[in-house]
């Protein structure tokens, strides 16, 4: 067929030149870790975790492997998976997931509501993980139309930190006004009494540091969505069935959020804050000083652990209108999505994570990433140096995430011992009555895609915060009706 | 017999050439080839990835001709391909122009043009947040030595656009080399035959260079309409959300959300084709404009 010649011999060549290698890649290329044990079913647990959080993870999956996988023939193969919800859900769809997926709490709802995910509640059952087990507000995140779809993993209940030495030094004026500098504002007037005090500008005239700054979506201002929780009301009510921004709390939150600029100055507000540093910096603005107060998570004791740790901090519920404790709650979760292959397997390791015994993990990575080969207990004659307490599987990777804990009754040690000196405040905003979550909607994803959209015209014009969320509400409306339709279309109710 | 065989070897070349190439024809049909057709398909279904689909007829195509934010995206990036596209020509030509003089450092200075384009895009976008930083960024800091208070380039509804267009020439290196390519292929003949007839620089720019690197002006008009029309990553990084008032929310982002976060890989599919069937009436004019317009050496 082909000429022989020097053309031949080339092509001979090339189709060598391509396919001994790759012969040779086939061969001796790469392999599956051998330190997975053939005897063994492998449960493939992929996580977001990186740094301390995901080392943390680890020790404890390698200390599951040595001790309960060895004697039930289970290996936990975690794998660090960036965009998680993303590869969670398209290898779902290619019927290929993981046997264990750690997703963010938003996104329990959307993949039940799809079918993504397995109902667990027989599993809990059968194990004695029951509901009364876990604090309210963290078991109600982990349903969907009653049925448990995940369990907590890393919870957390967010509170406000303030920055007392910077306080003080405004304790002149603050007196005056009536305020105590060594206390936290209860309520959102003496936030803004707060701020309109404990403030610098330059020579210029630009804003250097502020009280608290509410800030956008994209910069330090997480928790935009939640605003309305500390002005007395719920995200989403169930009667109603739909996601409502157009009603008082949203309105009085958001036009409140919009005010702040307005008093300081829309431009030096925005300017201050496009200079501020992202969260996990040593030049983050609560480090800096740049801001007195942030709105944040347990786990923030760590990065002031890590990147400021001569600030003295104090830890408070966020400001409220009425001064009563509300909380916005938070927790990454575990899932067994549809499809996995060794579920059994997986629940097995979960059932562990929550019933086995207290246990102490050889972990170099605690808390802040410095080496954690003992805790700092608070005695009334001060910081005390002692061994790990040893607590169960569920509160050891809270612990070490410096975060709440998901149980109802927690150990004694886990939080006497705990990272966050603060961990009552914590833990007590998440048992309250006011405790919420984002709204348990399918959709959730796309009206607060909208809501975010919305919230950064409040934030940086001047559209008044009532027609924007009236305008919203229409918008979020149509997509309401177009997600019910979509369920409808698979037999399904919305929400 | 001759003619058999002669016939016989052109069949035996085009079966070599067809198996030579046919690792990429394969990877043609699957990867590209055949996704397009089921996302064809897909565009008349309801599907969120993981319950098998639902066919809903022409749902998805009349919903996007109600839907406020298709309009938004197209708007924005039509706005962008307007600005960005003759800009970037313009400026383009310019540098070409430029780097073609003999000056010494010549190589650098192509080098120092061309290596930005290089960079990933998304890294691009990371270092244009910090560049248009209203407080410390390079370009407010440079405004202000010449006594001009810069914008909040990000936080600003009016200068999101704007911003975004100067990030794009950020990597106009690829399309200068183009240029320069084209500018070493004018004859000389042709600028001394003109300067003879007494024509100056800008009669020789006009008559002679710009008409003999025009083919080259078209292939960046093309490959330049066809990638402002998909502009993604770098305002997706700079814009979470598509920044104030949405100004920089591109249509490219908006089929992404659309698939990957809303999870309407449906809806995405609609999106998509009406995307390409712009970009290819796009295309098609430009081709058509291009006989009045492009000249070609010994056409």
């Amino acid at each position: 067929m082909f000429r022989r010649g020097i053309g031949h011999i080339l092509r001979v060549l090339a189709v060598m030149a391509l396919g001994v290698p790759a012969v040779g890649l086939i061969l001796f290329g790469p392999r599956a870790p051998s330190s997975v044990p053939a005897d063994r079913t492998v449960v493939v647990y992929w996580e977001k975790w990186t740094d301390f959080e995901g080392r943390a993870m680890r020790d404890l999956v390698a200390h599951y492997n040595e001790t309960q996988g060895r004697r039930a023939g289970i290996y936990v193969d975690y794998v660090t998976t960036t965009g998680i919800d993303l590869k969670t859900l398209i290898a779902t769809s290619g019927g290929d997931p993981p046997d264990l997926a750690g997703l963010w709490h938003r996104n329990v709802v959307s993949f039940a509501a799809s079918d993504a995910s397995q109902a667990l509640d027989e599993r809990a059952a059968r194990s004695g993980i029951t509901q009364d087990m876990l604090i309210p507000v963290f078991d109600e995140a982990c349903r969907y139309h009653g049925r448990l779809y995940a369990v907590p993993i890393t919870p957390a209940a967010i509170a406000l930190y303030y920055n007392k030495d910077i306080l003080a030094e405004f304790a002149e004026p603050l007196q005056r006004a009536g305020l105590d500098p060594e206390t936290a504002p209860r309520t959102l007037a003496e936030l803004d009494a707060f701020a309109d005090i404990v403030q610098r500008r330059g020579r210029d005239g630009k804003l250097e540091m502020m009280a608290y700054l509410p800030a956008s979506p994209d910069t330090i201002g997480w928790f935009w969505n939640s605003w309305p929780i500390w002005f007395g009301g719920r995200l989403f009510d169930p009667g109603e069935g739909r996601f409502r921004v157009d009603t008082p709390p949203f309105i009085d939150a958001y036009s409140w959020v919009q005010a702040y600029t307005a008093r300081f100055g829309r431009k030096d507000v925005l300017n201050f804050e496009g200079s501020l540093s992202n969260y996990s910096s040593p030049r983050n603005p609560f480090m800096t000083g740049e801001l007195a107060m942030m709105r944040q998570g347990p786990w923030f004791a760590n990065t002031i652990r890590q990147f400021a740790p001569d600030i003295r901090y104090g830890v408070a519920p966020f400001p409220t209108i009425d001064g009563r404790e509300r909380a916005f709650c938070e927790q990454d979760v575990l899932v067994i999505p549809r499809g996995a292959r060794h579920a059994d397997e997986a629940w097995a390791f979960i059932e562990w994570l929550y019933t086995a015994e207290p246990i102490r993990v050889q972990s170099r990575y605690g808390g802040t990433g410095l080496g954690y080969d003992y805790c700092e207990v608070r005695t009334q004659a001060g910081v005390e140096r002692r061994p790990m307490p040893p607590l169960r599987p569920i509160e050891w990777i809270c612990w070490m995430h410096c975060k709440n804990t998901p149980l109802r009754e927690p150990s004694p040690a886990f939080l006497e011992t705990h990272p966050n000196p603060a961990i009552e405040v914590h833990d007590r905003l998440a048992r309250g009555p006011e405790a919420r979550f984002v709204p348990p909607l399918p959709n959730w994803t796309e009206l607060n895609a909208e809501f975010g959209a919305a919230y950064r015209d409040i934030w940086m014009t001047d559209v008044p915060a009532r027609q924007r969320l009236e305008a919203l509400q229409k918008r979020l409306d149509v997509l309401t009706e177009q997600a019910k339709r979509r369920q409808a279309r698979y037999g399904e109710e919305y929400p | 017999m001759k003619r058999t065989a002669a016939h016989s070897d052109a069949r035996d070349g085009v079966a070599c050439g067809l198996l030579w190439i046919s690792p990429w024809l394969v990877g043609f049909a699957v990867f590209v080839a055949v996704p397009i057709v089921l996302s064809g398909a897909l565009s008349f279904c309801e599907f969120d990835g993981i319950r098998r689909p639902v066919f809903i007829g022409l749902e998805h195509w009349r919903g996007l001709f109600a839907d406020p934010l298709v309009w938004k995206v197209l708007r924005n990036t039509a706005v962008y391909a307007a600005l960005a596209l003759p800009v970037g020509t313009v400026l383009g030509v310019a540098m070409a122009l430029l780097l073609n003089q003999p000056i010494p450092g010549q190589t650098l200075w192509r080098s120092v043009v061309f290596a930005p384009s290089l960079l990933p895009l998304v890294a691009v976008g990371i270092i244009w947040t910090w560049m248009f930083n209203a407080r410390f960024g390079l370009i407010n800091s440079a405004l202000a030595l010449v006594g001009i208070s810069g914008p909040t380039w990000l936080n600003d509804a009016s200068w999101a656009m704007p911003s975004v267009v100067i990030l794009g020439l950020w990597s106009i290196g690829h399309t200068v080399v183009v240029y320069l390519a084209g500018l070493q292929d004018v004859p000389r003949e042709l600028y001394e035959a003109s300067h003879l007839d007494g024509a100056g620089p800008w009669s020789r720019l006009w008559h002679v260079t710009l008409p003999m690197i025009s083919p080259a002006m078209f292939f960046n008009i093309v490959v330049g309409l066809i990638f402002v029309w998909q502009i993604f990553a770098a305002p997706y990084v700079m814009f979470p959300g598509g920044g104030p008032q949405r100004n920089a929310y591109f249509y490219t982002m908006y089929v992404y959300d659309q698939a990957f976060a809303y999870r309407r890989f449906g809806y995405a599919c609609a999106l998509s084709w009406v995307q390409l069937l712009i970009i290819l009436a796009l295309t098609a004019v430009a081709f058509r404009s291009s006989r009045h317009w492009v000249h070609y050496r010994g056409a």
